[in-house]
């Protein structure tokens, strides 16, 4: 892997591989094994495959939560050690702090690196307002319906201003409309804010959709079986949604998955450069 | 036993209407007691009338009838009894919370705290009263020390199931956006175990009521407890019924404040 490759790159997986060790001496198991990909400065590269393919744990090791057992985990040509506000992370789940307000909550990481209590609150005010949710900021998130708590979560990432904003399943929980709402969200202040963007999710629409490539993993251990680009204009809108081309795609999006699952195509899986 | 602090939804409040139910059984027992106590089929010293009962008290309050040597003392032996009180109190909520919350979110705190903790726990609180006496001697500090002694336990536990209660996804999240260590201690461990470390200041506050009165029934010159041991031996029964009913009052409201207290503190958290 040449370094001139390795600079246009801003996220790096190269060879990263996560082993868990048994319990009580018994069979420990590898997550994702010889897993490589690269995103792009400011790209929005989607990650799809079967459950438990260790697209959960890919976020892990480029959030800095785990380590990898080896390989490498990059950002910006350097090394990932350990979490931070560079690499926002939107979960899942409610992950929003129940003691306090929507403007709390965003404020958090700004108090931490000490930023005073007027700045914070303008600078949380501001990114409320990119999310359309300054009307809110007194309110505790358990007042907020889902699609506003993960907007929440999302303002409260972007308030730092990360190098790299790691998206795990965030819009699963949500029902369809809220979550058609929030993916255009997530576009409109993509496009403003410029932040590279991997978003793992294991509906396929959605990752063609929103993204400018879709990694397709393959069952655990996990690797990349093929990285598949999405030439779909944008901005992308809900017409989107019925272009042909993204039928295709998704067709052969759903293809690779079916062969991810078999195991006989893991020892031809392409290297996706 | 505690009531759980219910949490407060903006369009939960029910029309206001006086529960009768409740005042049958009371009112039922308080006109047997009038009952026996006119007919004389209880003697005034086993149990004074209704009356009786309400004159010694507003006397022992008001002291405007000298009918005994308590009279109109009420308030200075009220005063005394809350020191002891708020004084065990405090010193066990410093402790319990402090220690609790570290032994919840520290192995470590854990297996160096924890067993020490469990071992002092089994000696049941009254059995520490002559040793308190005779490191403490008859006086406040004895109280002082059953109170925070017996007060401690309950918040320790309470504080460490708050602490270690604390979903890791917070603090991940906390983690992702720059908190240091003693951060993720001061401001996610700490915020997010204190409901259950508020049941246990609820807790300890009625234990420390309790262990007042054994503090005092020592022989500490003032205090309710006292009086109710010292009224005892005079045979002034009504006195000792007023002094019952006076701890059982401030227990109450004091109870009230500290739940008022947290309602401040700890708006709309849902556990």
């Amino acid at each position: 892997m040449d370094s001139a490759f390795l600079q246009s790159c801003h996220i790096v997986v190269h060879q990263a591989g996560k082993y868990y060790p048994g319990h009580g001496g018994g069979e420990g198991l590898w997550a994702v094994r010889d897993l490589t990909l690269c995103a792009r400065p400011g790209e929005f590269a989607a990650v799809v495959g079967p459950s438990g393919c260790g697209k959960s744990t890919l976020l892990s090791l480029l959030a800095g939560f785990e380590q990898a057992t080896e390989g490498k985990v990059m950002l910006e040509g350097r090394p990932v050690s350990g979490p931070g506000p560079d690499r926002g992370v939107v979960f899942q789940e409610d992950a929003l702090f129940p003691w306090l307000t929507v403007l709390g909550n965003v404020c958090y990481g700004l108090h931490r690196r000490g930023v005073s209590r007027p700045e914070a609150r303008d600078e949380a005010m501001r990114f409320l307002h990119l999310v359309g949710l300054e009307e809110f900021a007194d309110y505790y998130p358990s007042q907020l319906s889902g699609g506003m708590r993960q907007r929440v979560a999302l303002a409260r990432v972007l308030a730092n201003r990360p190098r790299a904003l790691l998206m795990d399943e965030p819009f699963g929980a949500l029902d369809a409309l809220t979550r058609m709402e929030m993916q255009q969200l997530l576009l409109d202040v993509w496009q403003k804010l410029n932040v590279t963007v991997l978003f793992v999710t294991h509906d396929v629409e959605e990752a063609i959709f929103l993204a400018d490539r879709v990694y397709v993993m393959t069952a655990r251990p996990g690797r990349v079986l093929r990285r598949v680009e999405v030439g779909l204009p944008r901005p992308r809108t809900p017409d989107t949604y019925t272009d042909p081309a993204l039928t295709r795609l998704r067709h052969e999006v759903l293809d690779l998955l079916l062969e991810a699952r078999n195991p006989s195509v893991l020892s031809d899986a392409i290297y996706p450069y | 036993m505690a009531q759980p602090i219910a949490i407060e939804r903006p369009e939960a409040a029910a029309p206001r209407r006086l529960d009768w139910l409740p005042f049958i059984l009371p009112g039922v027992l308080l006109s047997a007691w009038a009952l026996l106590s006119h007919t004389g089929h209880v003697p005034g010293y086993v149990l004074p009338s209704p009356g009786r009962l309400v004159l010694s008290a507003l006397d022992f309050v008001l002291g405007k009838w000298h009918l005994d040597a308590y009279s109109g003392t009420f308030l200075q032996h009220a005063a005394a009894s809350l020191q002891r009180v708020a004084l065990g109190f405090a010193l066990a909520a410093l402790a319990g919370v402090l220690c609790g919350l570290l032994t919840g979110c520290s192995p470590h705190a854990r297996r160096l705290l924890d067993p020490s903790v469990h071992a002092v726990r089994a000696v049941p609180g009254i059995g520490w009263l002559p040793i308190a006496m005779v490191w403490f001697g008859v006086g406040t500090r004895t109280a002082v020390f059953l109170i925070a002694l017996a007060a401690f336990f309950p918040i320790y536990v309470n504080a460490a199931l708050g602490a270690r209660t604390v979903r890791p996804l917070w603090l991940r999240a906390a983690r992702m956006l720059g908190a240091s260590q003693r951060d993720l201690f001061l401001t996610v461990t700490l915020p997010a175990g204190l409901p259950a470390t508020a049941e246990g200041l609820r807790l300890g506050l009625g234990v420390s009521w309790a262990y007042l009165v054994l503090g005092e029934l020592t022989g500490v010159p003032d205090g309710l407890g006292a009086v109710m041991m010292d009224a005892r031996m005079n045979g002034q029964v009504e006195v000792i019924l007023t002094s019952m009913l006076a701890i059982a009052g401030m227990g109450r409201l004091s109870d009230l404040l500290l739940v008022a207290l947290f309602r401040r503190v700890l708006p709309l958290h849902p556990r």
